[in-house]
């Protein structure tokens, strides 16, 4: 399978078969799932839910059918709570 | 019988005996157990599936227990998110959930996302059919909170947060508001090993036949 790879907000986005390391054949074998999300070559994990739909681990609560989108997602959402986190420590210096 | 009411309605000294008691199983061990069980099931039955509300009614149970073991009149509050949406909320306060923050390493973000509202509430109460409820319960009623909390909230150990239990004690809450609503309904199975009489993950002699009726679990609700 050929990798998908897309640029979003600055991130690289990619999409890729797994490769034969045993344990990330084993986390693939328990979800069913043969490809593997890098966000910044950095891997996120994923599975897939009784439906077919996508979730990842660390943002595990919006579900899709379509990967990419859900990694375009989770950088939307992680730089929102990111932005709140810089919030709420400035305000306690303050 | 134990009555599981909102946590506006603790008093200081039942709240300050949840925290106490909260403290006390994470320090055995418990809360890390529950966080790692529901993450290695996450993708299995307990989720986008009609076992959501009976998997996660036997877990909550199984965790009211042990709260119990620090306190007979411990019973797990539930957070309303739809109506309690402010991020300064006292549930929010050191003296109650907000002192886990740090203390556990939560990496909270209040406010990450948008609550559902109390018309979806409303709209999901007069569902028909059991499977039309749970789905839409499910998927915009209950996933939105997570998202909203974020840190380990937002993810697949999310019972590493305490305010996991207030918010799945909601949801358990609005499934016996339904159930009230919608006596003759029957359980309605989404596919194979997810019917009324199939094993739960994890516990394999627990099947939602048996937790249908909350009350004979021991517990009731202050809006019944």
């Amino acid at each position: 399978m050929e990798p998908e790879r897309q640029e979003y907000k600055g991130h690289r986005i990619e999409l890729r078969a797994r490769d034969g390391h045993e344990e990330v054949r084993a986390r693939a074998a328990e979800h069913e799932e043969e490809r593997e999300l890098l966000i910044d070559d950095q891997p996120v994990r994923h599975g897939q839910l009784p439906d077919g739909r996508y979730a990842l681990e660390d943002y595990a609560y919006d579900w899709t059918d379509n990967l990419m989108d859900l990694a375009r997602k989770f950088i939307d959402y992680r730089d929102r709570a990111e932005e709140i986190r810089r919030e709420a420590e400035s305000g306690e210096e303050n | 019988m134990g009555v599981r009411k909102t946590y506006r309605d603790l008093t200081a000294v039942e709240r300050d005996r949840f925290v106490q008691a909260l403290h006390h199983v994470k320090s055995t061990g418990l809360v890390d157990r529950f966080a790692q069980m529901h993450a290695s099931h996450f993708f299995m039955n307990i989720h986008r599936s009609s076992h959501f509300l009976p998997w996660h009614r036997e877990m909550l149970l199984r965790f009211e227990r042990r709260l119990q073991e620090f306190h007979p009149d411990i019973t797990i509050p539930y957070w309303a998110s739809a109506v309690r949406r402010s991020t300064s909320d006292p549930l929010w306060a050191n003296s109650f959930l907000g002192q886990f923050n740090s203390a556990w390493n939560l990496s909270r973000a209040l406010g990450s996302a948008t609550l559902p509202t109390q018309q979806q509430v409303k709209t999901n109460r007069g569902r028909g059919t059991y499977n039309a409820f749970w789905l839409e319960l499910e998927s915009d009623i209950h996933n939105p909170p997570h998202r909203w909390v974020e840190g380990v909230m937002g993810g697949t150990a999310s019972p590493g947060d305490p305010v996991f239990y207030l918010h799945h004690c909601w949801i358990d809450m609005l499934w016996v508001r339904w159930q009230l609503a919608h006596p003759g309904a029957p359980f309605v199975s989404s596919g194979a090993g997810a019917g009324l009489n199939d094993p739960l993950m994890e516990w394999p002699r627990r099947t939602p036949a048996m937790v249908l009726d909350h009350h004979a679990l021991g517990y009731t609700y202050d809006i019944e």
